[in-house]
C-alpha cells in the first residue's frame, strides 16, 4: 500500500487529528500569547516582587520539559482534584502556559531593544508612560518581536505533538494509531511529517507577509 | 523658576551630584560647562525628573518635582528638553514628531498642532521635510526638529543637554543659531555645552563643575576673562588654547 492510498484510507483517523492539532495550536498560542504579554509587563514592572514572580515562572516553565508539564498538569489535576481532568483540556492547559513564557520573553527583549532615549524623549515631551509604551516603544518593538513571535508559533504547533503522550487524538496520536493498525511503521509517519510541515510553513509564510507589510511602512 | 536645593545624586556607589545649590530665575540662559563626567548632564537630566535625585529638592515654579507624583507629566510639558542623539521618533514622519505630545496630552487639537508644527518648521527653515521620516535627515536637521518637537508644548524652560557634540562640525551652526533665536526670545535655558564661544556669546551666567560639584559660577564674560578657581583656570586653558 503506497503513502496515497494510506492516508486515504485512514483519511478520517487523519482529518480529526488534524482538527485537534489546529485547535490546540489556536487556543494554546491565543492564551499564551495573552499570558506571555501579561507576564512581560510584570517581568518589567518596577516592583520587585512582581518581577521577581514572572522571571521565575519564566526560567522554570523554560527549564522544563513540555512532555513532563503536560503530564504534570494531566495527573496533577487528578492528584490535587480527585477528578481526572479532560485530556485536551490538560494539553491546552500546559502548552498555554508554556508558550506565555516564550512569549513573555520574546515581548521584553522587544520592548527593551528600543533605546532607552525614546522613553525618555517622550517622557520628556509629558507623555504619560502608558502612552509613551502605545505610541512610541511598541509600534517599533513590533518589529522585533514579529518574527521571534513567528518562531515560537511554529515551535508551538510542532509541540502540541505531545498531547499525544497523554493521549489527545491529535495528528501524531492519528499516527501511531495507523502505524499499529496498517502493521506500517513509516509511512504513516512521513504523512504526519508533511502535514505538520504544510501547517507550519503556511504559517510562517503568513507571518512572513505581515512582516514585509510592516516593513513598507519604514 | 528652577530652584536646586543640597541635591546629591549616587550612580549604585558613585557620587556624581554633591550638594548643589542653584537658583534660576526667568528668562535667564545658562550654560553649564566642565570636564566630562563632571555630572553636568546628570544635573539637567535631574531637572525634569528623568534621573531622580538621591536626596535634595528641586523645584520648578515652586513645585517640588520630587513630590509631584503624577503631576510630574504635567510639570515635564512647561519643561522642553533636546538630547545629544535627538531621539527623533523614528516611526513617525517629522510633522508627527512635532504633534504627537501636544496631541496626546490634550494641549492641543490635531489641527492647532499641525498649524504650530508648521509654524516651527518654516522657523527653522526645513518646512520641505515634514513628510520625511528622520533616519533620512542630517544630524543638523534631526537637531533643529527636535528642538521644535520640544517647542511645540510651549515651554517656559528649555534643557539643552550637549545637543551639538554629536553633528558633524558644519551642522554645529544651525542648530546653535535657533538656539540663539531663542535665547533672544526669552526663554529660560539650561545648557550643557562644550562650545565655549556660545557659552560666552549667549549666556547670562556660566556654572563651572568638576568632580559633581558647583565650583565657579558668575557672568559669562567674568567667568571666562578672569576665572577664579584653579580648576577653572585649568579646564579653561585646556579648551579654549587649541
Amino acid at each position: 500500500m503506497n503513502i496515497i492510498e494510506l492516508f486515504v484510507q485512514y483519511k478520517s483517523y487523519y482529518l480529526l487529528g488534524i482538527r485537534i492539532t489546529l485547535l490546540l495550536s489556536l487556543f494554546s498560542l491565543v492564551i499564551g500569547s495573552t499570558l506571555g504579554a501579561i507576564l512581560s509587563i510584570l517581568r518589567l514592572s518596577k516592583s520587585k516582587f512582581l518581577s521577581f514572580i514572572s522571571t521565575a515562572y519564566i526560567e522554570i516553565v523554560r527549564g522544563t520539559p513540555v512532555i513532563v508539564q503536560i503530564a504534570l498538569v494531566f495527573f496533577g489535576s487528578y492528584v490535587v482534584t480527585g477528578v481526572q481532568m479532560d485530556k485536551f483540556l490538560s494539553a491546552l492547559i500546559a502548552l498555554s502556559l508554556n508558550c506565555a513564557a516564550y512569549v513573555a520573553e520574546i515581548i521584553r527583549s522587544g520592548i527593551q531593544s528600543i533605546d532607552k532615549g525614546q522613553t525618555e524623549a517622550s517622557r520628556s515631551l509629558g507623555i504619560s508612560s502608558g502612552q509613551t509604551m502605545r505610541h512610541i516603544i511598541l509600534p517599533q518593538a513590533i518589529k522585533n518581536i514579529l518574527p521571534a513571535l513567528g518562531n515560537e508559533f511554529v515551535t508551538l504547533i510542532k509541540e502540541t505533538s505531545i498531547a499525544s503522550t497523554i493521549g489527545v487524538a491529535d495528528l501524531m496520536y492519528a499516527s501511531k494509531i495507523v502505524q499499529s493498525s496498517s502493521f506500517q511503521p513509516f509511512n504513516p509517519l512521513i504523512i504526519v511529517a508533511v502535514t505538520y510541515f504544510i501547517i507550519t510553513f503556511t504559517l510562517s509564510r503568513l507571518i512572513g507577509l505581515f512582516e514585509r507589510r510592516l516593513a513598507q511602512n519604514d | 523658576m528652577i530652584k536646586v536645593e543640597n541635591l546629591n545624586k549616587f550612580f549604585g556607589d558613585k557620587h556624581v551630584l554633591k550638594d548643589i545649590n542653584l537658583q534660576i530665575n526667568e528668562g535667564e540662559v545658562i550654560s553649564l560647562i566642565g570636564p566630562s563626567g563632571s555630572g553636568k548632564s546628570t544635573l539637567i537630566r535631574c531637572m525634569n525628573y528623568l534621573e531622580e535625585p538621591t536626596s535634595g529638592d528641586i523645584y520648578i515654579k515652586g513645585q517640588n518635582i520630587a513630590k509631584s507624583g503624577k503631576e510630574i507629566d504635567k510639570i515635564r510639558q512647561n519643561v522642553g528638553m533636546v538630547f545629544q542623539h535627538f531621539n527623533l521618533f523614528p516611526h513617525k514622519t517629522v510633522l508627527e514628531n512635532i504633534t504627537l505630545a501636544p496631541v496626546l496630552t490634550g494641549k492641543l487639537s490635531k489641527k492647532e498642532a499641525e498649524k504650530k508644527a508648521i509654524e516651527l518648521l518654516e522657523t527653522m527653515d526645513l518646512l520641505e521635510k515634514k513628510d520625511a521620516y528622520p533616519p533620512s535627515l542630517s544630524g543638523g536637521q534631526k537637531q533643529r526638529i527636535a528642538i521644535a518637537r520640544a517647542l511645540a508644548m510651549e515651554p517656559e524652560i528649555m534643557l539643552f543637554d550637549e545637543v551639538t557634540s554629536a553633528l558633524d562640525p558644519e551642522m554645529i551652526g544651525e542648530v546653535l543659531n535657533v538656539m540663539k533665536e531663542l535665547a533672544k526670545s526669552g526663554m529660560t535655558m539650561i545648557v550643557v555645552t562644550h562650545e565655549m564661544a556660545y557659552a560666552k556669546q549667549v549666556a547670562d551666567r556660566v556654572i563651572f563643575m568638576a568632580d559633581g560639584r558647583i565650583v565657579e559660577e558668575n557672568k559669562a564674560v567674568d567667568l571666562f576673562e578672569n576665572p577664579q578657581d584653579p580648576r577653572t583656570k585649568e579646564f579653561l586653558s585646556k579648551v579654549l588654547d587649541y
